[in-house]
């Protein structure tokens, strides 16, 4: 199947009396990598539970292709959850398991391979990311780069259409966010996965997007191409490249 | 708001009274999906045997030494209140009979709920401020069936076994008390099997299956539904276990009234 098209129409979230989104709406491109920017506390983090389904917006449409979330049947919800793979902003790593079984997990937990062939995929992965003896370590024992590795390699191992990160830099030394940036380019380019990236780093969203959405006050104020968002004359959009991220 | 304090008293019983069927409803959906989707395959054996173990094999020795000292001082105010009628041979009956009827079920179960009932509560709160369980969802695995189903079904068949062994132990423990009492050891146990009939035994283990059910439901969802970082990790802990004590005491008394 090749990777969706993902179309956000006229998105509301409220919690409490807080309205979040206020209509957002953007395109997220097939095959590209995509950025979501915005300051802290904007709501990135709603979208992306909204974009996966853990959410449920109050109003607008979430379609992917021709499938359209909040309309969609348990089973569709289900087949299309296999296409994703998500990388959490703290890892979300299973702590009773080990770093491979955490690894394996999505794997194991479908059937979808043997034992030996899922660990011996595992065990590649977390060669690729740096983490080649790491198997049976327990999870606690990660330092928190290397939870976001292992985080990764475990969205990557069912070789999803979609992938989406949420701050995957957010907490790492310059050197580990780099190779963090790395990996993501790596992983658009190996499976031709449409990429999301929620994210308030401007270094990286200048470097790797494709297409960048900036979220300002519930709405989207600029869908475009990193030097396009460069040129763009609004005041919020100058504001957040020139620094102003919290 | 209004200031008037009839009022507000109103509202706050209100209130009170819809959060309540508001929690009873979800609990009560939550506990029946989990039911039905441990009957759905596949089956994850590995997860519930694990489970059975952390529920059972590792309570076994709190269940021991409860069962034991409740015989035991059961049977020392017994034998002081019986002697008074000079009927001591009746100590051997009655101790097997509140074994085996209340005290082997609800204590046993109340022990369980401080040790696994809170532990459950703990590790789903964990999970769930932790994305632990959302990272499930969008992986394409039902956390109810993955999570819950498990851990109440091992609770449910698991505190009939320990029941068992506390009533065992419960009643051995009463035997030695009353013999170090100078009772005749032969009469305490020769009138347990003339009165005590089996269905104090069946009827006692139906219970403790119930309250397996209740404090492996009640832990996880409080854990389940957790909100606020670890404060509410805390909250939902402690309210596991008062929520799981009281609903134990009080299907107790309705089951007692119903099958005795």
């Amino acid at each position: 199947m090749a990777a969706p098209t993902i179309v956000i129409k006229d998105i509301h979230k409220t919690f409490g009396d807080q309205e979040v989104l206020k209509g957002m709406s953007f395109v997220v491109q097939p095959g590209k990598v995509n950025f979501l920017i915005g300051r802290s506390g904007e709501g990135k983090t709603v979208a992306l539970k909204l974009l996966t389904g853990l959410l449920g917006p109050d109003a607008g449409e979430i379609w992917y292709d021709d499938l359209e979330l909040s309309q969609a049947e348990t089973k569709d919800l289900y087949d299309l959850r296999l296409r994703i793979g998500l990388l959490f902003q703290d890892g979300a790593l299973f702590d009773s398991l080990s770093v491979g079984e955490n690894v394996a997990f999505p794997l194991w937990f479908h059937r979808k391979a043997k034992a030996k062939v899922t660990r011996a995929k595992a065990e590649g992965l977390l060669t690729d990311l740096g983490l080649a003896d790491a198997y049976d370590r327990p999870v606690t024992s990660l330092s928190t780069g290397e939870r976001k590795r292992v985080a990764l390699a475990r969205a990557l191992i069912v070789e999803p259409e979609i992938l989406f990160f949420d701050e995957p830099t957010t907490g790492l030394d310059p050197l580990l966010s780099a190779q963090v940036d790395g990996l993501i380019s790596q992983a658009q380019e190996r499976s031709g996965a449409t990429v999301l990236v929620i994210s308030h780093d401007i270094a990286a969203t200048l470097t790797l997007a494709d297409q960048v959405s900036m979220l300002y006050d519930g709405r989207i104020i600029a869908s475009s191409t990193p030097d396009e968002l460069r040129a763009n004359p609004s005041p919020e959009v100058r504001k957040f490249l020139a620094g102003a991220t919290d | 708001m209004t200031t008037n304090p009839a009022f507000r008293l109103v509202a706050y019983f209100g209130r009170t009274a819809l959060d309540s069927i508001f929690h009873l409803g979800r609990y009560s959906v939550l506990s029946l999906r989990a039911l039905i989707l441990s009957l759905i395959p596949p089956w994850r054996l590995r997860t519930l045997f694990r489970q059975m173990e952390l529920v059972g094999v590792n309570s076994l020795f709190v269940v021991i030494l409860t069962g034991l000292f409740t015989g035991a001082v059961f049977t020392l105010q017994v034998i002081y209140g019986f002697r008074r009628f000079s009927a001591e041979s009746m100590v051997g009956p009655t101790v097997a009979t509140a074994m085996t009827r209340e005290l082997g079920p609800v204590l046993t179960s109340l022990m369980v709920t401080g040790r696994v009932g809170s532990a459950m509560a703990a590790e789903l709160s964990a999970m769930k401020v932790t994305e632990q369980i959302d990272a499930l969802t969008v992986m394409g695995a039902d956390p109810v069936k993955y999570l819950i189903s498990p851990r109440i079904l091992a609770a449910t068949i698991m505190l009939p076994l320990l029941t068992a062994v506390a009533d065992a132990i419960g009643v051995i423990g009463g035997y030695l008390v009353a013999i170090g009492k100078g009772l005749d050891p032969g009469q305490f146990a020769s009138r347990i099997q003339d009165i005590v009939v089996l269905g104090d035994v069946y009827n006692g283990l139906i219970k403790s299956a119930v309250f397996g059910f209740i404090l492996a439901s009640v832990g996880c969802y409080m854990g389940f539904y957790t909100k606020g970082g670890a404060e509410g990790v805390g909250r939902s802990t402690t309210h596991a276990v008062v929520c799981s004590y009281v609903a134990i005491l009080v299907g107790d008394f309705v089951m007692t009234a119903i099958m005795f």
